[in-house]
């Protein structure tokens, strides 16, 4: 079920697309591709919201971009991640991870849920 | 997407173009996908759009966001990219060090040459003189309308009257006929031949010169029994004095009539007139006999506010019917030049000549360069649509080539520049020392930045040619293709005919060069008739304050003849009135048949006079054609005679025999003469063209002038005798020596000295022209079989022979190199008339010279063809089919 852009907070978008650069230097498209294989199209965002997105994080220096060819010759603008956005990526990821174990502790704590 | 956007992406990275690219892709990737997975292009389409979201507000977020950044660019960032272009620049260029450096090198000669040559052309033609409004001022003289005489001066007195006169003209001053001549001068306890002229005192006045430091000639000046002085030029001061600034007061003595003169001034740099005049004298005082001046002058006068040159001239032509009564008026009128105009005379059609021709070359070497880099435009081809593809806007690659362009610009340039220096210096070293103006030559910046700034701009505007050409689609293809495909036929058709254009102008240089070689060969050997081998001139200087009447200057010849006639080595000696190749410096008169009236005779032509002892001939080496030569027994008491030319002799009895027949002379025809003999026209005293002739024996001479030069025909090398000759000349008697003594060879080598340096300028830029333009040939033909390899491997595969694959490509290099000489030769039948002044007996259209022209073009054509055209026969057809690149 696609979750809009208005549900999830911007920092998420961010660090989905950091990781999804970690993965692979793609373009805009690879990037919605890889977040669509990796969450089993779970998360189907609103493909337009990437861009700004990537834009906000090329301003932090998290992430840089080049035209390119795409495999069938097109142009394409490809981003991939600078050492401040890998070392950016590695903060947030700590950081969601013992967030989403908290909220995990509370879904499980007396009483449960059927 | 508006689609005028992608046109405007031409001077800087097109934002909208941008944003609207990286959206695009994504979405057709997401269709693309879609359409994989089953649904219909419309409902794929739908589908991402809905996906996407609103594409719209996104792209105007993403613009705006780019925009705020793309402004925020600093200086310093601007600076290093633009170092970073410098240096890809600096790379690109090195990447190809032939093209560059034939780049640099073709623009260097074009420009050093177009420099050295616009500078002397700036000197001698463009440059003002130091002298106020020189435009407004006339130089006029009298001619006889059949052109006999070419200048009739005015009594001085006549002068005065018409300079009261005048209506058309504010101020007139005069000086001396034919301007200035050049004399002995001592100072300094030096002594040396000057050019020295005789002017009004009003005369700087008139032409507006102010002295550099001291005074001019003033009117009190210029009156019997004032104090004598004199101006001196700038060069004389520079070259007697050693520009010592006391030189105001200084003593000038002149040999002839040793009158001694104070300096009171000098003049500017630049101011040499009359004449190549280098000292200026006030002319009565020393032109008074028994109470009256008998100078003869021309005049130079200041236009009034309305009054053309022609003006002066109609009102002086009126006048001449009141001045002489020797000539009635119908026959001489008044001609007015421009001072620039005058001072330059005959040199005029040369310099423009040569402007033309550095003007030629430097189109040539402009076409030659841009024909490189079209060709480096395509080979490069490629990389260009690849940058194009990876969102280099045409601004970027602009900037890049003009980056490069601009580089080999300006190494041409410095390069250009220095060789240009030298080329002016050896311009100045090889010229006759009597080109006029010569010493005002100097460096002009904004000459030099001129021609930079044109081979420049036209660099760079060849060099974006490529880049403009090119278009997206273009692109594309090439990306594709390869190489081989992105040659379009329009740049090549460019190619070619910047390289036809070369050879036509090729064409034009090298008429214009062999045209006036050959009239530099027909001078010098054109045949004197007489003979010239160990001939020897001699030009004396006399006192002629001591011999101040002509029975004593006739009794000083005769007894120098006799000394110099004793000398060993000498064989025989003759006076002469003037050195060789004086042309319009000699002495000329007109007489009466026997019957003609006063009226009829002054119709008469104009012939050349000779005063001569019987030497002379035999001196000269000069035969008899009919009658007798003179004999020792033609004296004073026996019967006048004379021997005349052949065309003197047709031309004053025409269809009779001229033995026997008389002259009459003098202002009353009180004297006659007779022909005894007729000798053929010689050319010495002009050497383009030989006159009828007069010679009368000295003996017999009722002249009021004498001769002051001797012919020396000696037994050795005429320059062997010269130191002896000098010895018996200053024995003979007081008050002569000898001022100049040269074989006649010498003087010969000076008469062709102008005719020569033009040849030899000429065939520099001709030699220039034909190389660049056969380099240019070679280049697009080499590269013609490069691109058309693939083809012709094709063709050998199927069955052509190498020898038909070579020829097609000769055929192809022939027809470019034969349709330019075509243009080219129409060309140069149209223009070439504007040659003729520079030409001597050769027609500006002669069909040998031209004929010779062409096929030496041809050839040069076939053999630039040669070396590509049998590398085209040993491609393999093979390799060449798959090749790439």
């Amino acid at each position: 079920m696609p979750i809009g852009s208005t549900d999830l907070l911007q920092g998420t978008l961010q660090i989905l697309i950091l990781k999804a650069l970690f993965a692979e230097s793609t373009h805009g498209f690879g990037i919605a591709r890889w977040i669509e294989r990796t969450t089993d199209d779970v998360l189907a965002i609103e493909e337009g919201s990437l861009y700004p997105a990537l834009r906000r994080l090329e301003d932090k220096g998290f992430i840089a971009s080049e035209w390119g060819l795409s495999e069938n010759n097109r142009r394409a603008r490809y981003y991939s991640l600078t050492a401040a956005g890998r070392a950016h990526l590695r903060r947030e990821a700590a950081a969601w991870t013992r967030f989403s174990a908290a909220i995990a502790r509370v879904m499980r704590a007396a009483p449960a849920l059927s | 997407m508006k689609q005028w956007r992608r046109y405007a992406r031409f001077w800087r990275q097109d934002i909208h173009a941008d944003v609207d690219d990286e959206l695009r892709f994504h979405l057709e990737a997401r269709i693309a996908t879609y359409e994989a997975d089953g649904f219909s292009h419309d409902d794929a389409v739908r589908m991402a759009r809905e996906r996407f979201g609103d594409i719209d507000r996104v792209a105007g977020e993403l613009v705006a966001h780019d925009r705020v950044q793309h402004a925020r660019t600093s200086i310093s960032e601007r600076l290093v990219h633009g170092i970073r272009l410098t240096r890809a620049a600096a790379r690109s260029v090195a990447r190809t060090p032939s093209f560059s450096l034939t780049a640099t090198l073709v623009l260097a000669i074009g420009l050093g040459l177009s420099i050295a040559v616009f500078t002397v052309a700036d000197a001698l033609l463009l440059r003002p003189l130091p002298l106020s409004d020189q435009n407004r001022l006339v130089a006029l003289q009298g001619e006889m309308r059949d052109h006999s005489l070419d200048n009739v001066p005015l009594s001085l007195a006549s002068a005065r009257e018409f300079s009261r006169a005048t209506k058309t003209l504010r101020d007139v001053a005069f000086f001396e006929y034919e301007g200035s001549w050049l004399a002995p001068v001592r100072a300094n306890d030096h002594s040396a031949r000057f050019q020295i002229a005789l002017v009004s005192g009003n005369y700087f006045d008139v032409l507006g010169a102010s002295p550099l430091f001291g005074r001019a000639l003033q009117p009190l000046d210029d009156v019997p029994g004032s104090a004598p002085v004199v101006v001196i030029s700038y060069d004389t001061w520079h070259t007697m004095f050693g520009d010592n600034r006391d030189v105001i007061g200084k003593a000038l003595t002149l040999e002839q009539t040793g009158v001694t003169y104070s300096i009171v001034g000098v003049m500017p740099q630049g101011l040499r007139y009359p004449n190549r005049a280098e000292l200026w004298i006030p002319i009565t005082p020393i032109t008074m006999v028994n109470g009256s001046s008998t100078a003869q002058v021309d005049l130079v006068g200041r236009l009034t506010s309305d009054a053309t040159p022609a003006d002066a001239a109609y009102e002086l032509t009126a006048f001449f019917s009141h001045a002489h009564a020797s000539r009635p008026a119908q026959d001489v009128r008044a001609i007015a030049r421009r001072l620039p105009e005058a001072i330059l005379g005959d040199t005029r059609p040369a310099v423009i000549t040569f402007a033309a021709a550095a003007a030629l070359l430097l189109i040539i070497a402009c076409l030659n360069v841009a024909n490189l880099i079209l060709v480096r435009g395509l080979s490069r081809s490629r990389e260009m649509a690849v940058r194009s593809a990876l969102g280099a806007s045409r601004g970027q690659i602009i900037a890049q080539l003009l980056t490069e362009n601009g580089m080999l610009a300006l190494a041409g340039g410095a390069l250009g520049v220095g060789f240009g220096t030298m080329a002016v210096k050896a311009l100045l070293a090889l010229a006759p020392h009597d080109t006029p103006l010569l010493d005002t030559v100097r460096f002009e910046p904004r000459l030099l930045g001129g021609a930079i700034a044109l081979t420049a701009g036209a660099m760079l505007l060849f060099g974006i040619a490529p880049a403009l050409l090119a278009s997206r689609a273009d692109a594309q293809a090439a990306l594709r293709a390869g190489p081989r495909q992105s040659a379009s036929r329009r740049s090549r058709l460019v190619r070619e005919l910047l390289v036809a254009a070369q050879i036509a102008l090729a064409v034009l240089v090298l008429a214009a060069a062999a045209l006036v070689g050959r009239s530099m060969l027909n001078l010098q050997h054109a045949d004197l008739h007489f003979d010239e081998s160990r001939l020897l001139i001699a030009e004396l200087s006399v006192r002629y304050d001591e011999y101040d009447d002509v029975t004593k200057q006739l009794a000083l010849i005769d007894a120098v003849v006799a000394q110099v006639r004793a000398v060993p080595g000498v064989r025989s000696v003759s006076p002469v009135l003037t050195a060789p190749f004086s042309g319009a410096s000699g002495w000329d008169a007109q007489a009466a048949t026997d019957g003609q009236s006063a009226n009829d005779a002054v119709r008469n032509p104009v012939f050349n006079l000779e005063l001569v002892t019987p030497d002379y001939f035999a001196t000269l080496g000069i035969a008899a054609r009919r009658g007798r030569l003179l004999i020792p027994s033609d004296g004073k008491g026996s019967e006048p005679v004379m021997v005349v030319s052949e065309s003197m002799a047709r031309r004053y009895w025409p269809s009779e025999n001229p033995i026997g027949k008389r002259l009459l002379l003098g202002q009353h025809q009180e004297r006659h003469a007779t022909v005894v003999g007729v000798v053929v026209d010689t050319r010495y005293r002009d050497l383009r063209d030989p006159r009828a002739t007069v010679y009368f024996p000295l003996a017999q001479s009722r002249f009021t002038f004498v001769p002051t030069a001797l012919a020396i025909r000696s037994t050795t090398s005429p320059a062997s005798v010269i130191p002896d000759l000098r010895r018996a000349i200053g024995a003979a008697a007081r008050g002569v020596s000898l001022v100049n003594a040269a074989p006649f060879g010498t003087f010969q080598d000076g008469a062709v000295a102008q005719p020569r340096l033009h040849a030899f300028l000429l065939s520099v830029f001709a030699l220039s022209a034909v190389i660049l333009a056969g380099v240019g040939l070679f280049a697009t033909m080499a590269t013609l079989v490069r691109q058309r390899a693939h083809e012709l491997g094709v063709r050998m595969a199927l069955g052509a022979t190498s020898g038909q694959v070579a020829s097609l490509m000769m055929r192809r290099g022939c027809v470019l190199a034969v349709g330019g000489v075509v243009v080219g030769l129409a060309m140069a039948l149209m223009t070439n008339r504007l040659l003729s002044s520079l030409l001597y007996d050769v027609a500006p259209t002669d069909p040998a010279t031209l004929i010779g022209v062409c096929v030496v073009l041809v050839v040069i054509g076939l053999v630039a063809t040669l070396v590509p055209a049998r590398a085209s026969a040993r491609i393999d057809p093979l390799v060449a089919m798959r090749s790439d690149a």
